[in-house]
């Protein structure tokens, strides 16, 4: 990370240790006062570029608080990753008349319960 | 206590350990989001809004699966719902069953109506959102033919709870038209039977004996604006030919007397003048018997898209003042509350979600109100009848005398409306914890950024909300005498 | 303490059966069958056409059917139902006239082995549906409210369930609360033909330990009894049957009474009553009470906190088994007078209390652990004037 002599600061990362995605998400927070550019290096590393909208801040709080911000976006993804698929059995179950996570709780209910299983098989996807 | 107890033989059992899970297992994660706040500490809420607040380190090593299990904040975090281990399963089933009432008012559908009767008005409020027109216009009226389509497609909203909203215009100048629909759907509801609310937004300055009675004997009730004591009141809501605020306060007695004082509710608008007298607004309140308050922010829809407007920090500032004035009359034995704030803290500690309008994601538009202008065009939200008032009918969903229910309804434009602005999917929001209490508010967004979507790191209405209920959250937690009179609101 | 249970000494050979208690000899004939006449004149001795007879110790009969009136069961009187083993001359006492709280027993056996429990489980079949059902037929239809309880009265489904409907059929009248882990109604068709009975009035009252699942498990001592209970209540709710949660508090779970109410209030909202309840140390409660025992006083913080959360979330309720003096004065409001009268007592010293008459007692079972802030209440009066 560097502050130059001109108010623009900027950051370097290797998108093998953070990937674009978090960078990018992280830069987003910080538009509400600075322009944010990126710029390729080479394959693996990417430079990001704050220049300030109006007076400039402190840079060097602001290169912590982004560099925080990658971080608490990497751990966003590995979050999200882990729980995508169990978000989706959750609020698949939030909506579904019957139960999804203990149909062997269910078996007696007749044929209510497996006409809609049906339907939701045959469902054009 | 000197009774002889006599010995048992202390019975073989299973300790803890047989029943948690091993720690070699391991645990899983549940669905949430966080962020940061302004105190250090980090905001943790899952999918239904329920909260906890953990050290940097502690969150990391949740993430990382290196939280120590069966430990006090491994817990916690267990007990709300973060994560789960193979002691346990049901979390899975509570969760979705809690999802599914967060948003319970969907499956309702629309149950706000909001019916302007008339455009007109005698007054003229410095930050009028609707540019109304003089009391002798009466081409500004709603005629009866329209009226009665506007109570045909109320009853086509499957909703059981319906409130039907007056607004305007002062709605009091159409008195006839208000109780032809007040009438006809209490006709219809004979068969219908679904729980019907009226409210009549008024300025209250036009009422009469005859308008007491019938409010009275048709249950309806009351919301009018009050913005302080008579200077401030004056100032910000002049008559055309003389101060309200007089009259204001008579007749809030009247009616008070006439069906009661919870019937009656007021709310205020704060203007530049506004800002420095949060103390003498809520004192106003109280001195007419009111026990709570809504403290509204500039729309910034005509005039009060002035120059004459303020920040959003300036208003945060506002707030906080009457807010913490409102907790001390509380502390000193006055019942009292603020009612954004009261929302808010239903949307936070309750398994509840809300009909109120801002606040809701998918956003209500359509889905949870609709609008019924004069000339029986009909919008989504409130705002967006603003907003054509300003000559932008971006979000006009059709008119009632040639657009049938379907056509308005189900338009691909409303669908697309909704369904694009969900904050779960949208930049900034989506990563939000305060996701669970916030809500999509397109047209103002549309508005203020020129996107329905908007730019939340200069959106005022995510400044304005992030403060507010991060405020509140370290109230809540930090605050032993602050948090109890915030749960009594609920 | 009222005694529900004794031994006659004297005997006669027949087969057990359940009857009512009446002291009128002039009952209709049709009803003498099923009834058992108090005999407390002499006169009343030589009728005929009952079931039994029971007699003070002076009298006699010629007749067979006869029992001794054991003096523990002197308080016998008219409309008490009673289960008699001749043989044996064993008498129990299964419903009482008098009594506010009667609970009628459907098994003693369970599928749980909570380590607090007060009337422990037995093992062996024990079917005692059709005992209860003859009881339902004997009770007076005025009643208002029968408790249904054992063990685990949902261990036999079909008993159950025809017992629900004999009370609905019979005793229209009479609120039901079933007291139930509700682990059994994981099974949805079970709740559902709960649920078609349609009751007026039935309540299904399920311990809650904890809101985590470990400790409600280690507490009910078997794995999986905290989802099975959490998917039987919400089962019970989809099926529109109202149900109750019920939290003893002891030593293993006072510590865990806030983050418990906030897992009520989010998770079992739907819940019509929370019952937040005092340790009866009796049974397996005694023999545990080194690990158990705790004063209320010192979870008294947690336990105002724990009934304040629900209140303003609007949830009803209600603070069980504690008695007023050890309670702060803003939850007397919570306090019910919840101990059943033939097992409550109060100590010496609550002679002098002014709100003696508003308190629930403590429990006459409980072998002396009471807490030792008992003392009487003097209410603060405000100066005249």
């Amino acid at each position: 990370m560097e502050a130059s002599a001109n108010t623009s600061c900027s950051a370097r990362f290797d998108v093998r240790v953070h990937s674009l995605s978090a960078i990018k998400k992280a830069a987003y927070k910080f538009t509400h006062a600075f322009s944010v550019r990126f710029e390729t290096v080479d394959q693996d590393h990417v430079i990001v570029r704050f220049l300030p909208l109006q007076a400039p801040t402190a840079p060097l709080d602001l290169l912590d608080a982004f560099h925080n911000e990658v971080l608490d976006q990497d751990l966003r993804e590995h979050l999200a990753e882990e729980t995508k698929g169990i978000r989706d059995l959750i609020i698949a179950q939030a909506f579904s008349p019957i139960s999804l996570l203990h149909p062997e709780l269910e078996t007696e209910q007749g044929e209510r319960a497996q006409a809609y299983r049906n339907t939701l098989e045959n469902a054009p996807t | 206590m000197s009774v002889p107890r006599p010995t048992g033989t202390p019975l073989k059992t299973l300790p803890l350990e047989a029943f948690q899970a091993p720690s070699a297992q391991g645990y899983a994660l549940l669905p949430f989001r966080f962020a940061p706040i302004p105190t250090g500490e980090y905001l943790l809420t899952n999918i239904v809004g329920e909260y906890i607040l953990l050290h940097r380190t502690d969150l990391t090593a949740l993430i990382t699966h290196k939280l120590p299990m069966h430990s006090p904040i491994y817990d916690l975090l267990k007990s709300k719902h973060f994560l789960l281990d193979g002691a346990s399963s049901v979390a899975l089933d509570l969760l979705a069953a809690k999802y599914r009432t967060k948003l319970a008012s969907l499956s309702s559908f629309t149950g706000l109506h909001i019916v302007v009767p008339t455009l007109r008005c005698n007054s003229s409020c410095v930050y009028c959102q609707v540019s109304s027109q003089s009391p002798e216009r009466t081409k500004y009226d709603m005629t009866e033919q329209i009226a009665d389509r506007v109570v045909e497609f109320i009853f086509r909203s499957p909703s059981q709870s319906l409130k039907v909203e007056f607004q305007g215009g002062e709605p009091l100048l159409n008195f006839p038209i208000l109780q032809r629909i007040v009438e006809r759907t209490s006709q219809l509801n004979s068969a219908r039977k679904r729980d019907i609310e009226f409210v009549v937004c008024t300025n209250l300055t036009l009422l009469t004996q005859e308008m007491i009675t019938y409010i009275r004997e048709h249950n309806l009730l009351v919301s009018t604006s009050l913005d302080g004591p008579a200077d401030l009141h004056n100032h910000n809501r002049p008559g055309r030919s003389k101060p309200t605020h007089d009259t204001v306060v008579r007749n809030i007695r009247m009616l008070q007397e006439a069906i009661g004082l919870s019937r009656v509710s007021a709310l205020m608008t704060t203007t530049r003048a506004s800002l420095d007298q949060p103390e003498r607004i809520i004192d106003e309140y109280v001195r007419l018997g009111f026990r709570s308050i809504f403290l509204r922010i500039l729309n910034p829809y005509g005039r009060a898209a002035s120059p004459d407007a303020y920040s959003v920090e300036e208003w945060l500032r506002f707030y906080s003042r009457a807010l913490d004035h409102i907790l001390h009359l509380n502390y000193n034995g006055l019942s009292f509350r603020e009612e954004y704030t009261a929302i808010i803290l239903r949307k936070m500690l309750t398994p509840y979600g809300t009909g109120f309008v801002d606040l809701q994601s998918p956003a209500a538009l359509g889905i949870g109100v609709l609008v019924y202008d004069y000339d029986g065009n009909v919008y989504p939200s409130d705002e967006s009848r603003m907003l054509a008032a300003m000559g932008d009918s971006a979000f006009l969903l059709g008119n009632l005398l040639h657009d049938s229910y379907q056509q308005i309804v189900c338009s691909d434009k409303l669908v697309a409306l909704v369904r694009d602005t969900m904050l779960e999917g949208v930049p900034q929001c989506a990563d939000c914890p305060l996701l669970a209490f916030c809500g999509a508010d397109p047209v103002r967004h549309y508005r203020l950024q020129g996107d329905l979507i908007g730019h939340k790191p200069t959106s005022e209405f995510c400044k304005k909300n992030m403060e507010i209920m991060y405020g509140l959250i370290h109230l809540i937690e930090h605050d032993a005498g602050a948090s109890p009179v915030l749960y009594s609101w609920l | 303490m009222l005694c529900l249970h004794a031994v006659s000494k004297r005997t006669y050979d027949a087969p057990p059966f359940v009857g009512r208690v009446t002291t009128n000899s002039n009952r209709p004939a049709p009803l003498r069958d099923r009834e058992v006449l108090l005999c407390s004149d002499p006169s009343s001795v030589q009728v005929t056409g009952f079931r039994a007879y029971l007699l003070a110790q002076h009298q006699d009969r010629a007749d067979g059917a006869v029992f001794n009136l054991p003096p523990a069961l002197s308080h016998l009187s008219d409309g008490d139902v009673i289960k008699v083993h001749p043989r044996a001359g064993d008498i129990r006492v299964l419903y009482r006239r008098a009594s506010g709280s009667n609970t009628l027993l459907l098994t003693e056996q369970c599928n749980c082995a909570c380590i607090m429990c007060c009337q422990p489980p037995k093992a062996g079949d024990d079917d005692r549906t059709e005992e209860v059902l003859q009881t339902i037929e004997l009770i007076h239809p005025a009643t208002k409210e029968l408790g249904l309880s054992g063990g685990e009265p949902t261990l036999y489904p079909d008993g159950l369930l025809r017992v629900i409907q004999k009370a609905k059929s019979y005793l229209p009248m009479t609120a039901l609360h079933l007291l139930s882990n509700a682990r059994e109604f994981k099974h949805l068709r079970f709740a559902e033909r709960l649920g078609s009975i349609r009751h007026p009035d039935l309540v299904v009252g399920v311990p809650i330990h904890a809101d985590i699942a470990d400790l409600h498990d280690w507490i009910a001592q078997r794995r999986g009894a905290f989802d099975e209970a959490i998917l039987g209540l919400m089962n019970l709710r989809r099926c529109g049957i109202r149900v109750e949660v019920r939290v003893v508090v002891h030593r293993l779970n006072a510590g865990r009474l806030v983050p418990l109410s906030r897992f009520i209030g989010r998770n079992l909202a739907f819940c019509t009553h929370i019952a937040i309840m005092g340790m009866e140390v009796h049974g397996w409660a005694l023999a545990q009470r080194q690990q158990l025992w705790i004063d209320p006083k010192e979870y008294g913080s947690a336990l105002r906190e724990a009934v304040r959360h629900l209140a303003f979330l609007g949830l009803r309720v209600s603070i069980f088994n504690h008695p007023l003096c050890v309670l702060e004065t803003d939850m007397w409001g919570f306090a019910c007078r919840s101990i059943s009268d033939w097992k409550v007592l109060y100590l010496p010293v609550c002679d002098t209390c002014q709100v003696r008459h508003r308190c629930g007692g403590l429990f006459a079972t409980s072998h002396g652990y009471h807490s030792a802030a008992i003392t009487p209440v003097r209410l603060q009066t405000t100066a005249p004037g």
